[in-house]
């Protein structure tokens, strides 16, 4: 059972709109897909700030999709944004290995 | 098969295919020019993920960025009402992304088989554009928040007496992600008067032009802080009832809020509940506030 995503929080805020939350779905996995384009060329030292911002807004935005554990990834990512590049990747697999859990729960529903 | 492009002589390039286009015999082409200045701050990978399903639809695209000016997509191989679909799927893409001016002739569609010599002169008319990827490069306070004239002071203070007699309180959003934006949005509106806004600049001009009883204001955005239009609005409308909302717990975030006097903090996830409370509070508090605005 994929439990990447709690729906919970956002059925209520939507009003289970099933309309509504599809679109947000495809504004979701659009954006998160943009966020770690970015991540992923954002690994050298030289990119702090752009990790920074974008670990920043992907976690945002899966702490109000409701999939917790891609934004505690993310946190994690964006408070370790001047890591090494080496802990960086680490960092990246585990947010893509996650991010593949949460896009597979989306478009399964 | 997708190859996106973004040499620095694009026009140049844009103008070796079409004439390699008309010198082939047979074949259905296809020409969109997407004007950039209706798509907002939209990133080049951006537009690719948001056009990608009428890319894949075809079987040869190439995607030209002119710099901060323009967008060609050059399609081969697809009939006529292929195209006209693929047009329909970039429009509504486009839209679905949240493009503030959606403008109706966004899209301009060409035929280069029958149209090569026309669209030549038109590329060639065009100073060169040299590709530059956008960059979100935060702008200068004056740049953002520029000295307001007196007639735009009267008229924004004449949008805050009306506060009084609103049936419907009004409600700005500044969020700077769509997703997050939009959910917002959609929890509000019916209940208030809602505009929203992703960046800074926007968010000022709108916040003058609804003078809105309350803000929903995040962070970290594109073009700046959002700290510094709590500040300028607390300093130009202190009954403004203004709520951070941020996905940090940072001390220093708190501190810069206290520091404005701004009224409420959401912590990302928003809830019904969260957003609620901040609602009931300012019910709470609305009469004192604006008691205190009047005297001042």
């Amino acid at each position: 059972m994929n439990t990447s995503v709690d729906l919970t929080n956002l059925h209520e805020m939507t009003g289970n709109d099933a309309a509504l939350e599809k679109e947000l779905f495809h504004i979701f996995l659009v954006t998160a897909a943009e966020s770690i384009t970015i991540l992923r060329n954002s690994c050298e030292p030289d990119a702090t700030e752009a990790w920074r911002k974008a670990a920043h807004a992907l976690k945002g935005i899966s702490l109000n999709l409701g999939a917790e554990a891609l934004g505690k990834l993310c946190q994690d990512a964006q408070e370790n944004a001047a890591a090494a590049p080496d802990k960086k990747h680490a960092t990246l697999t585990a947010i893509e290995a996650e991010h593949m859990r949460v896009e597979e729960f989306l478009t399964n529903l | 098969m997708l190859i996106k492009t973004e040499d620095q002589h694009v026009a140049a390039s844009l103008i070796a295919h079409i004439e390699e286009i008309n010198h082939k015999p047979a074949g259905v082409w296809g020409l969109l020019a997407v004007q950039r200045s209706n798509l907002e701050n939209m990133t080049n990978d951006k537009f690719i993920i948001f056009i990608k399903p009428a890319l894949e639809n075809s079987t040869s695209s190439k995607v030209f960025f002119a710099g901060h000016a323009e967008i060609y997509i050059l399609w081969a191989g697809v009939q006529k009402a292929v195209l006209q679909q693929l047009t329909d799927i970039i429009t509504k893409s486009l839209l679905r992304a949240d493009i503030a001016v959606p403008a109706v002739d966004m899209i301009q569609y060409y035929n280069p088989k029958l149209q090569g010599n026309e669209i030549i002169a038109m590329l060639r008319s065009k100073p060169e554009s040299k590709a530059k990827p956008m960059e979100d490069t935060p702008k200068a306070a004056t740049e953002v928040f520029p000295k307001l004239s007196d007639i735009e002071m009267q008229k924004f203070r004449q949008q805050q007496q009306s506060q009084l007699q609103r049936s419907m309180f009004k409600v700005l959003i500044v969020e700077d992600q769509l997703f997050s934006r939009q959910l917002l949005y959609e929890v509000l509106r019916g209940a208030y008067m809602v505009e929203a806004s992703p960046n800074l600049k926007d968010a000022w001009k709108l916040f003058l032009e609804h003078a809105p009883d309350i803000v929903f204001l995040d962070i970290e955005l594109a073009d700046g802080n959002g700290h510094t239009l709590a500040q300028q609005i607390k300093t130009l409308a202190p009954s403004t009832y203004v709520v951070m909302v941020t996905a940090n717990h940072g001390l220093n975030d708190v501190q810069q809020a206290k520091q404005n006097h701004v009224d409420g903090f959401i912590a990302k996830p928003f809830s019904n509940q969260k957003i609620q409370t901040c609602l009931d509070k300012y019910l709470s508090v609305r009469p004192a506030m604006l008691a205190k605005a009047n005297q001042s």
